[in-house]
């Protein structure tokens, strides 16, 4: 996360008034249940249709800044995204320009370049995708943290006890499907590289119709790849559901001792 | 209530994980690379004296490439100003080992190698290698016009100074025939050009430098014989007050200046005269009469066969 931080300290004015849009666009959200309540509640008293204009023209307002606010957040993540994988594509191309010519001669470069665009395109998608529905995700578990907090604190403190548990347990799960994806991600730039150096030899491979004989190698690569790959995507398949499932029975836990502190 | 609004923030979270653990590992094989150490200069490098003479001297050189056979074995020799010197010897010799180092794309085991007397490891590399000018066996071109690749030499270059460096290499008018001139751009690296007028190029970017030290690696060997001729006039005309390194298998190409250096696995064999190695130099002899056999008459017609296409760029 720190490296993370660290690529994204430039962007950081961009990304806040980005977070502060997608602040403003979760929270107009949500008052527009509010002010529909509202609406209706006032059409019930009155007993006819006639809602006044304030509310109509807050629930615009509502829509209207929202949508505004969701498409300037998105755009502004966007920017951050491209800027910040720029950044690390040019600082990664000016490393490899800088390195000793000795390292080169000893190294493939479709590898490398398999390494950039892996690597990139990886930071760009966190960037554009995920930042937003983390930041959501963290208000949400926040708010309902302190809410609980106030509501009871022994469900809090209960709360509190099992998180870490369930971290440690994720963290462990995730760092041996991380161990698998390394290798895969290792052996899949090896495969690039191979055909990168493929395609460079081409006119030896004709000349030599050594076509079918470099297909054969290619795809005993590939296959090597993808066994490796396909038992990380397995296993990472495997965890998601065993931590919703250990997060439910935590949910009934908690369940259990919310009516056993009512029933107190 | 608000357990039940945590609930669905698992699935969430278990999407982003999985995402920053793919992120992760893309930093991680970014970050193997970044971390390596980058060409840098020593804290006290300092910048050759201006203006360069171009002598070279080589003290018990001696190097190998990850700890196999040496490619060089104390080698010495000096070059001095303005001095013409070609290299022979067998392939796998240490010819290029030795512009490998004079360019410091890798350092000795052991020994000392000078420019003007000032050990090249405490130079800055930049300073040193714009006392150099490299034409490569394979000629590297780029996307870009045939007047950016020439003046990739130096930047600073005039257009006139261009055309003029292409004139010398005997390329100008090769160039001056496309629809484009000099600003065709070689779309696919110049893979359209024969490998003579490849080699020009590479020539006419070596020229445009100015560089006191040219260093040349077989800069004829995808010539035709006429080309050939004409290069070497034109390079008489550049190398003057050059100290000038030419790598050649063809003796042809080196035969003319005043001093040859034999080399064979790594050793200094003999350095003389064409006319002093042939008596003095089994191998080189052997060198001679071995090429003078391959340029029979039907050898030398299949030689000329191949002469420089004029494919578009």
């Amino acid at each position: 996360m720190r490296r993370l931080i660290r690529l994204a300290r430039p962007q950081f004015p961009r990304m806040a008034v980005a977070l502060v849009l997608i602040a403003v666009c979760a929270v107009a959200l949500l008052a527009i249940p509010l002010v529909v309540k509202q609406a209706i509640g006032v059409a019930l008293r009155t007993n006819h249709l006639d809602f006044p204009g304030r509310l109509i023209a807050l629930l615009l307002v509502l829509v209207i800044g929202s949508a505004l606010a969701n498409v300037l957040s998105f755009i502004l993540m966007f920017d951050v995204a491209v800027a910040i994988s720029s950044g690390l594509r040019l600082r990664y191309i000016r490393h490899l320009i800088d390195l000793p010519v000795q390292f080169h001669r000893s190294s493939q470069p479709g590898e490398l370049l398999d390494r950039l665009l892996t690597g990139v395109v990886e930071v760009e998608w966190f960037f554009q995708n995920n930042v937003a529905s983390l930041f959501a995700v963290t208000i949400t578990i926040s708010g309902a943290a302190v809410m609980m907090f106030l509501t009871s604190w022994k469900l809090s403190l209960l709360v509190v006890c099992a998180v870490p548990l369930l971290a440690l347990m994720v963290r462990k799960l995730f760092r041996k499907a991380r161990q698998l994806q390394e290798r895969g991600r290792g052996l899949s730039g090896r495969l690039t590289g191979s055909i990168g150096a493929l395609l460079l030899g081409i006119d030896v491979v004709k000349a030599y119709n050594s076509q079918d004989r470099s297909m054969e190698r290619l795809t005993r690569q590939q296959d090597e790849f993808f066994l490796l790959w396909k038992r990380g995507a397995r296993f990472v398949a495997a965890v998601e559901p065993v931590m919703i499932a250990v997060a439910i029975l935590l949910f009934l836990l908690f369940l259990l001792f919310g009516g056993f502190l009512l029933a107190g | 209530m608000y357990l039940m609004l945590l609930m669905p923030q698992t699935r969430v979270i278990g999407s982003i994980v999985n995402r920053w653990q793919q992120v992760r590992i893309g930093l991680n094989r970014l970050d193997d690379i970044l971390e390596l150490v980058p060409e840098r200069d020593h804290e006290d490098a300092r910048t050759l004296p201006v203006p360069v003479e171009g002598r070279i001297e080589l003290r018990d050189v001696s190097m190998s490439y990850d700890n196999r056979e040496p490619a060089l074995r104390n080698v010495s020799f000096s070059l001095g100003r303005g001095e013409r010197v070609g290299l022979v010897g067998e392939s796998g010799a240490g010819k290029t080992t030795l512009f490998n180092l004079l360019l410091r794309f890798y350092e000795p085991d052991s020994g000392v190698i000078t420019i003007d007397g000032i050990d090249v490891r405490s130079v800055q590399l930049a300073s040193l290698r714009s006392a150099l000018a490299l034409v490569p066996q394979d000629t590297t071109l780029f996307d870009d016009t045939i007047a950016e690749n020439v003046r990739y030499a130096r930047a600073s270059a005039t257009d006139a100074e261009v055309e003029e460096a292409c004139h010398l290499a005997q390329i100008s008018d090769f160039v001056e025939s496309l629809p484009d001139g000099y600003q065709t751009v070689l779309s696919d690296r110049g893979m359209n050009l024969s490998g003579g007028q490849r080699q020009r190029l590479a020539i006419a970017r070596a020229l445009l430098k100015k560089a006191p030290i040219l260093l040349m690696d077989e800069p004829t060997s995808s010539l035709d014989a006429q080309t050939e001729e004409h290069l070497r006039r034109a390079m008489e005309v550049a190398m003057e007050g050059r100290t000038t390194l030419i790598i050649a298998h063809r003796l042809a190409t080196v035969a003319h200046l005043p001093r040859i250096i034999v080399l064979s696995r790594g050793r200094i064999l003999a350095d003389g005269s064409h006319q002093e190695l042939l008596e003095t130099c089994p191998l080189y002899a052997e060198i001679v009469a071995t090429q003078m056999m391959s340029q029979s008459p039907a050898a030398e017609s299949a030689a000329q066969s191949e002469t420089v296409s004029t494919g578009a760029a």
